[in-house]
């Protein structure tokens, strides 16, 4: 056993301690285990003690065995998706993080209500390489239980590290965790991220779209894996809990035969389930679904989680690049789903009542954004909020803590765009003036082509400098984003 | 044995990456698409080139709102391309008529010499293809790539490549670009 294989080993010893509910009947944990061709590297370590997670990670380029195949990509201390994180509310997060990247980067907890400054979620800081700093906050108490997304966003080099394998999950469990029901349903963690086909990632042509339209991979994992197989429990629930970690692919998802039952959207639960036949997950959103076992099915039958076609871009957006076809034209299989024996719960019927959500008061102010691309002389072909490309040293939008806005977001492209403001969540009001038809807090919403959405937002807790953005990470890198002061 | 020859493998192979990161940068730095068609010898040439040809004019439709279709028909003019503009509200018809296979579109269409020239395609790729009169329907750049003539964006080229297309849609690469 070399060097290597031990800092492996440890890596996934440390990991295990911690390994949440998620993937609790995959023994090998789900994460993928890489060996590591740079130089030494402290090994992962996970701690939670007293109200204090404590983390030691780093970002390294690292080789990762992924479909069949040893890839050099970007991974959090040798794991695709990184080291996952258990934190409950209160909790004190302490992420000791080293930069072993080439190049510049950072953490973003996206989802997390925390300070967007100081060692709390600040994007504008950069962590150059070589470079070790410390994130600390506190999770406040009255925290909504949810999956929170954490990675890299220090603009310049965001969609290439996400592209390159960086993200993972920190999983806050809150009082909706609680619930009989959900105690009692099966866990998965669905951490969506496609991958480039090729051998070298990083050469431009390696995508099946161009930067316009956002790159998307070839290869589509769920957790790093392609198509695993879960046990579905012959009776009882699985929770399944969806994160969008793609640069730009959308998921149109579908579980053959089975109903979803939305109980959680981004960071937060819905007041009661929700019903869907098929869920669109765009990048940067996360989902809480709950699914039934049904009666009659015998063990060993299999259903698909499917991703179905989704058209992100009007005609001549999307193209084709690299000699293959983009994304959107036939089902493609994620994962699957067998049924195994009877859990050992009798706990079978969904939970009625979730969080109650209280509706926003009415807006002091309403402020309106549209979103564009086009050509701006001297930059050339730009993304564009208000018309305006991203700039680090101007204020686009400055709000008063403690206050309502109404925000009305315009999609006057031709391509959709996933709107995203970091810190404080907000509910959608309303799409092309149709009210929408359950209340939800929400920090990522897709706007799509043509669509006028109104949300509301309340500013609470943390003053501050931040961001709103696509989440096509091209998109974000190419301008479409806008800096947001909170004052107190 | 085994460890030993994984890792020959990795150094080789994080050398072809290496390579290869640095043969995209220098294309990436030495291929610069310039916004300045006049000042060029490679467009002088290109210029010369549109010059003798008889007859070429390029027929384009574009939408109102789309920049790099007016980024793009400006550099043609300006390497001596006769055009005629049509900006007209929807493009999906146009694009129907020409038979254009749906996943070779672009922005704008254009129509020259009883070829069609689907979206950002080089001026020097119009010219070869009226010079040399292949037995096809039409030229396509598909999609918008980042640092195709119209649709620069600072100093970045994505690779691309100009595609033939017959009424049959059979497709085959004319010309790569940025690679």
């Amino acid at each position: 056993m070399n060097r290597r294989q031990l800092i492996s080993l440890g890596a996934l010893g440390a990991g295990s301690i911690l390994l949440s509910q998620c993937a609790r009947n995959n023994a090998q944990g789900s994460a993928v285990q890489s060996s590591d061709p740079a130089a030494p590297i402290a090994p992962l370590q996970i701690t939670r003690s007293k109200g204090l997670v404590e983390v030691a990670m780093d970002a390294r380029p690292s080789y990762v065995n992924m479909a069949g195949q040893e890839r050099l990509l970007y991974s959090y201390s040798g794991q695709i998706p990184g080291p996952r994180i258990e934190a409950s509310p209160g909790d004190t997060v302490r992420i000791r993080f080293t930069n072993v990247l080439a190049e510049t980067t950072n953490l973003h907890f996206h989802g997390l209500h925390i300070p967007p400054t100081g060692t709390g979620d600040d994007v504008f800081r950069k962590i150059a390489s070589g470079e070790t700093f410390t994130y600390e906050f506190q999770i406040p108490t009255d925290h909504p239980g949810g999956v929170v997304y954490y990675h890299p966003h220090a603009h310049g080099t965001v969609a290439q590290q996400i592209l390159g394998g960086l993200g993972g999950m920190i999983v806050v469990r809150g009082v909706v965790d609680e619930r009989p029901e959900i105690q009692a349903a099966q866990e998965e963690c669905v951490f969506l991220k496609d991958f480039s086909t090729a051998e070298n990632w990083q050469a431009t042509n390696a995508w099946e779209t161009g930067l316009m339209a956002g790159r998307e991979g070839g290869l589509l994992t769920v957790n790093g894996e392609v198509n695993p197989i879960w046990e579905m429990p012959a009776s009882g629930l699985l929770r399944l809990r969806f994160v969008n970690a793609s640069n730009a692919r959308f998921y149109r998802l579908a579980l053959e035969e089975h109903p979803l039952y939305l109980i959680g959207t981004d960071s937060h639960p819905l007041e009661a389930p929700v019903q869907l036949s098929e869920l669109l997950l765009v990048p940067g959103e996360r989902a809480d679904v709950l699914v039934q076992a049904q009666p009659g099915v015998t063990q060993e039958q299999s259903f698909k989680l499917m991703n179905l076609p989704y058209r992100r871009g009007g005609m001549g957006m999307m193209g084709h690049h690299g000699g293959s076809r983009g994304s959107g034209s036939e089902n493609q299989v994620l994962a699957r789903l067998n049924y195994g024996t009877a859990s050992n719960t009798n706990v079978t019927a969904l939970p009625r009542q979730l969080i109650p959500i209280a509706a926003l008061a009415q807006p002091s102010q309403t402020r309106s954004f549209s979103l564009n691309h086009g050509m701006v002389p001297g930059q050339g072909m730009v993304f564009l909020v208000n018309g305006k490309s991203f700039d680090p040293d101007r204020i686009d939008t400055r709000v008063k803590l403690g206050t309502v806005e109404e925000w009305e977001i315009r999609n006057t492209g031709v391509m959709d765009h996933p709107f995203h403001l970091h810190v404080n969540p907000f509910q959608v009001v309303s799409r092309n003036g149709q009210p929408e038809t359950f209340r939800a807090w929400k920090d990522t919403v897709l706007v799509k082509t043509g669509e006028i959405l109104r949300l509301r937002v309340k500013f609470t807790d943390f003053p501050g400098k931040t961001v709103y953005h696509c989440h096509i990470l091209d998109h974000e890198e190419r301008g479409m984003m806008g800096i947001i002061q909170m004052d107190a | 044995m085994s460890i030993l020859f994984r890792s020959l493998t990795f150094t080789l192979r994080r050398t072809l990456v290496l390579a290869g990161a640095i043969a995209l940068l220098t294309v990436a730095c030495t291929n610069p698409q310039s916004l300045d068609t006049s000042n060029n010898q490679a467009n002088q040439e290109i210029a010369t080139q549109v010059a003798s040809l008889p007859n070429a004019e390029l027929v384009v439709y574009r939408s109102p709102t789309c920049g790099c279709c007016g980024a793009w028909l400006a550099q043609m003019q300006a390497l001596g391309f006769q055009t005629q503009d049509n900006v007209i509200e929807s493009m999906d018809a146009i694009k129907a008529k020409t038979g254009l296979p749906q996943e070779l579109a672009s922005c704008h269409t254009t129509l020259v010499n009883g070829y069609v020239v689907e979206g950002h395609v080089p001026a020097a790729d119009i010219v070869r293809l009226l010079t040399e009169k292949p037995d096809i329907a039409g030229i396509a750049v598909p999609g918008m790539p980042i640092g195709s003539p119209g649709m620069e964006s600072g100093d970045t080229v994505e690779p691309y490549a100009t595609l033939t297309f017959d009424q049959a849609g059979n497709t085959t690469v004319f010309q790569e670009h940025g690679v």
